[in-house]
C-alpha cells in the first residue's frame, strides 16, 4: 500500500538522483546559505551589534567563532553579514543577466551594422577592469547599497552580453528561426519564442558562473570599505578586521572567508552541474575571471 | 643556394603583407577604442552629482555668501565648467595627453602621486604574472603525465578551490600560515630596494603569491585543456605509431601545441590581474598605484581616481594589444585565417 504522498516522495526522490552530481552538491552547499540569508535573526545566537563579552575569545560552545576586536559575537556577525552580500551580489547578477542577455541576444540575431555597433561599445565597457571600473561608479554615484549593486551590474552587463551574443549568432541561421522569419513574426516574436528559450542551457550556465563572480566582486569591494559600513557586518569588513588582528586571533577571519568560498564554489558547482545536464561543451567552467571576478 | 633564397622570399611576401596589414588594422581599433575610453571616463567622471566646487572648497561655514559666489564664479572659469561639454572634454583630454592630470584635494599633483607609485605595481604585477605562468606550466604537465588519478583529481580540486577563492581571503590564510604562525616572512609592508635585496624580497613573496596563484589556477584550466585536447588529435596518434619516445610526443609535439593559445588568456585575464593588484596591494599595504586608488576613493578624490581608471583601462588594451600581435607573429595559423 503506498499512499498519494509516498508515491510523490519516491517521484521527488527519483527526480533529485537522477540530476547530475555537481549540481546536487551546489545546491546542497548553497541551501543554508540562503536559509541564513532570509531569516538570520532566528539562527544568529546573539545581536551582532551588541558587545556581549571580552574581546578576541577564542572559538567556545558560547561563542562558536569566538568574539570580535569589541565582544561582539563573530558567528552572529557572519550570519547576518550573508544578507547583506548575498543580496547584493544575487540582485547584480540578475540585473546584469537579465539586460546583457537582452543585449547580447538582440545583438546577435540582427547582426549587421547594429551587431557591429553593440559589441564596440561593449569592448569599450569590457577595457576597464571591473573592480577599478565599480570603484569609479562608486566614488562618483555614493556609497548606497543601490548605487553598489547598479555598479556591480553594470561591470558585469558586458561580458554576460558578449557571451549572450554567440548563442544569438548561432541560433539566428537555424531552420525554425528562418521559418518563422519568413512567415512575418517579428524580431522580438522571434527572440522571445525561438532564440531565449533555446539558448536557455547555456544561458543557465553561464549565469551561475555570473552569481559567483558577482560574490566575489560583492565581497572585495565591502573588503575596501565600500560595501556595508560600520557597524553593519558584511563579510568582506569581517575580513578586514580578521587581517588586522592577524597576532591576536589568527581565527577571527574563518567564518567570514570560508562563507565566502563556500558560496562562490557552490555557484560553480551549480554551473558545472548545469553543464552537464545540457551537455554544454561551450562554456569554460569554474572562470569566474570571464566575468571579472577577482 | 640562391635559388632557395629567392623562392622563400616569394614565399614569405604575402605573410609579410598580412601582417602589417592586420597589426595597422589593430592598431587603428587600439587608438579607436582608447579614445572611447577616454570619453567614457570623462563622462562618468562629470556626471558628479552636485557641484564640483562644492566638493571642493568643502561645506558651507567656511565662507560668506558673497565670498562664495565670487569664488564659484572663478574656479568656474578656472575649471573650464562654464563651457559646454564636447570643450570641457576637449580641454579635459589635451591636459592628459601632456600628462596632465589636475590636482588632488591636498594640492598635489596627481600625475607625480601616480609616478611614485607606478613602479611598485609594476613590479609586482610582473613577477605575479611570472610565476602564475611558470607555477601554471608545471602543475599542468603534471596533471598531464601522472599515471595516478589521486595527484590528478587533488590538482584539479585546489585549482578549482584557487578559483573561487576571494584574493583578500587567500592572502589572509596565508599571512596566518607563513606570517602569524611560522613566523617566516612580514606579514605585510614594503621595504625600498635600496634597504637591501633580501629584504625587499622577503616583503614581495606573499603578495605576489596572493596575485599568482589564482592566475596559475586560469592559466592552469585552458592549459590542461589545451593539452588533452592535442593528445586526442590525428597527428599525435602518428608519432606514436611511428614509435616516438612518449617523452618527445609530449614535449616536442603536444606541448607547443597547446601552450600557444593560452597566451591569448594572459592577455584576456590582464583585466582581472589589474583588479586582483587593487585588492592585494590593500591586503598587504603595498605603496603601489591599486592602494593609492582605494584611498582616493575614501576621500572622494576624483582627478585621482579618474587619473587611475583610464591608466589602467590604457594599460590593459595596450596588453591584450601586444599579446595579440605577439600570438599572431609567433603563430602563422592564425594570420591566415584573418
Amino acid at each position: 500500500m503506498t499512499t498519494k504522498y509516498q508515491k510523490v516522495f519516491a517521484r521527488f526522490k527519483k527526480f533529485v538522483l537522477t540530476q547530475p552530481k555537481p549540481l546536487l552538491y551546489g545546491v546542497i552547499l548553497l541551501a543554508p546559505f540562503i536559509v541564513l540569508s532570509a531569516i538570520p535573526s532566528v539562527i544568529a545566537p546573539y545581536d551582532p551589534l551588541a558587545i556581549l563579552d571580552a574581546p578576541f575569545l577564542g572559538p567556545s560552545k558560547k561563542y562558536i567563532l569566538g568574539t570580535d576586536e569589541i565582544g561582539r559575537d563573530l558567528f552572529s556577525r557572519v550570519v547576518y553579514a550573508s544578507r547583506a552580500d548575498i543580496l547584493t551580489s544575487l540582485s547584480a547578477a540578475s540585473i546584469a543577466f537579465m539586460f546583457g542577455t537582452l543585449i547580447g541576444l538582440f545583438s546577435g540575431y540582427i547582426g549587421g551594422r547594429t551587431d557591429t555597433i553593440v559589441m564596440r561599445t561593449v569592448d569599450v565597457f569590457l577595457s576597464f577592469p571591473t573592480i577599478i571600473l565599480a570603484l569609479f561608479l562608486i566614488v562618483i554615484f555614493g556609497r548606497a547599497q543601490w548605487v553598489q549593486i547598479l555598479a556591480i551590474a553594470m561591470v558585469m552587463t558586458p561580458s554576460m552580453a558578449r557571451f549572450s551574443r554567440g548563442s544569438g549568432l548561432v541560433l539566428r541561421s537555424r531552420g525554425y528561426v528562418e521559418a518563422s522569419r519568413v512567415s512575418g513574426a517579428s524580431t522580438s516574436h522571434i527572440v522571445r519564442t525561438h532564440i531565449l528559450p533555446n539558448s536557455m542551457p547555456t544561458l543557465l550556465v553561464a549565469a551561475s558562473v555570473l552569481s559567483a563572480s558577482a560574490i566575489l566582486i560583492a565581497s572585495s569591494l565591502s573588503y575596501l570599505g565600500l560595501g556595508a559600513q560600520p557597524p553593519d557586518p558584511s563579510w568582506g569588513n569581517i575580513l578586514r578586521s580578521a587581517f588586522s588582528f592577524v597576532y591576536q586571533a589568527p581565527l577571527y577571519g574563518i567564518g567570514a572567508g570560508i562563507s565566502v568560498t563556500i558560496v562562490a564554489g557552490a555557484y560553480i558547482l551549480i554551473g558545472e552541474g548545469f553543464r552537464r545536464k545540457f551537455a554544454d561543451r561551450q562554456a569554460v567552467i569554474g572562470n569566474t575571471k570571464q566575468f571579472g571576478g577577482v | 643556394m640562391g635559388t632557395n633564397k629567392r623562392i622563400k622570399s616569394r614565399l614569405l611576401r604575402p605573410h609579410q603583407v598580412t601582417i602589417t596589414k592586420s597589426i595597422v588594422s589593430r592598431f587603428a581599433q587600439l587608438i579607436a577604442v582608447m579614445v572611447a575610453v577616454s570619453l567614457l571616463t570623462f563622462l562618468i567622471l562629470s556626471s558628479t552629482p552636485g557641484s564640483v566646487i562644492d566638493a571642493r572648497i568643502g561645506p558651507l561655514p567656511n565662507f560668506s555668501p558673497e565670498e562664495r559666489a565670487q569664488i564659484v564664479e572663478s574656479m568656474t572659469k578656472q575649471l573650464g565648467l562654464d563651457e559646454p561639454l564636447w570643450r570641457q572634454y576637449l580641454l579635459w583630454m589635451r591636459q592628459v595627453m601632456q600628462g596632465n592630470f589636475g590636482f588632488t584635494y591636498q594640492g598635489l599633483n596627481v600625475t607625480d602621486l601616480i609616478v611614485a607609485r607606478l613602479l611598485p605595481t609594476i613590479e609586482l604585477g610582473v613577477v605575479a604574472i611570472f610565476f602564475g605562468v611558470m607555477g601554471s606550466l608545471m602543475v599542468s604537465l603534471l596533471a598531464f603525465r601522472t599515471r595516478f588519478r589521486a595527484i590528478r583529481g587533488s590538482i584539479q580540486g585546489s585549482m578549482t578551490l584557487l578559483l573561487v577563492m576571494p584574493a583578500f581571503w587567500l592572502g589572509l590564510v596565508m599571512v596566518i600560515i607563513i606570517a602569524s604562525k611560522l613566523n617566516w616572512l612580514p606579514a605585510a609592508g614594503y621595504a625600498e630596494f635600496s634597504e637591501g635585496k633580501w629584504e625587499h624580497i622577503r616583503f614581495l613573496i606573499l603578495p605576489v603569491l596572493t596575485l599568482a596563484l589564482p592566475q596559475m589556477a586560469l592559466f592552469f584550466r585552458y592549459l590542461y585543456a589545451g593539452l588533452r585536447d592535442v593528445e586526442n588529435s590525428a597527428f599525435v596518434m602518428a608519432s606514436r605509431a611511428r614509435g616516438i619516445s612518449e617523452r618527445d610526443i609530449v614535449f616536442r609535439h603536444i606541448f607547443p601545441n597547446a601552450v600557444l593559445p593560452t597566451v591569448t588568456v594572459i592577455g584576456l585575464v590582464a583585466g582581472s590581474i589589474i583588479s586582483g593588484l587593487v585588492i592585494v596591494e590593500t591586503v598587504f599595504s603595498w605603496p603601489g598605484l591599486g592602494a593609492m586608488l582605494v584611498k582616493s576613493v575614501e576621500v572622494k578624490d576624483y582627478n585621482t581616481v579618474a587619473a587611475t581608471v583610464l591608466l589602467t583601462a590604457f594599460a590593459y588594451v595596450s596588453v591584450a594589444f601586444i599579446v595579440d600581435i605577439i600570438y599572431q607573429v609567433v603563430d602563422p595559423r592564425i594570420r591566415r585565417q584573418t
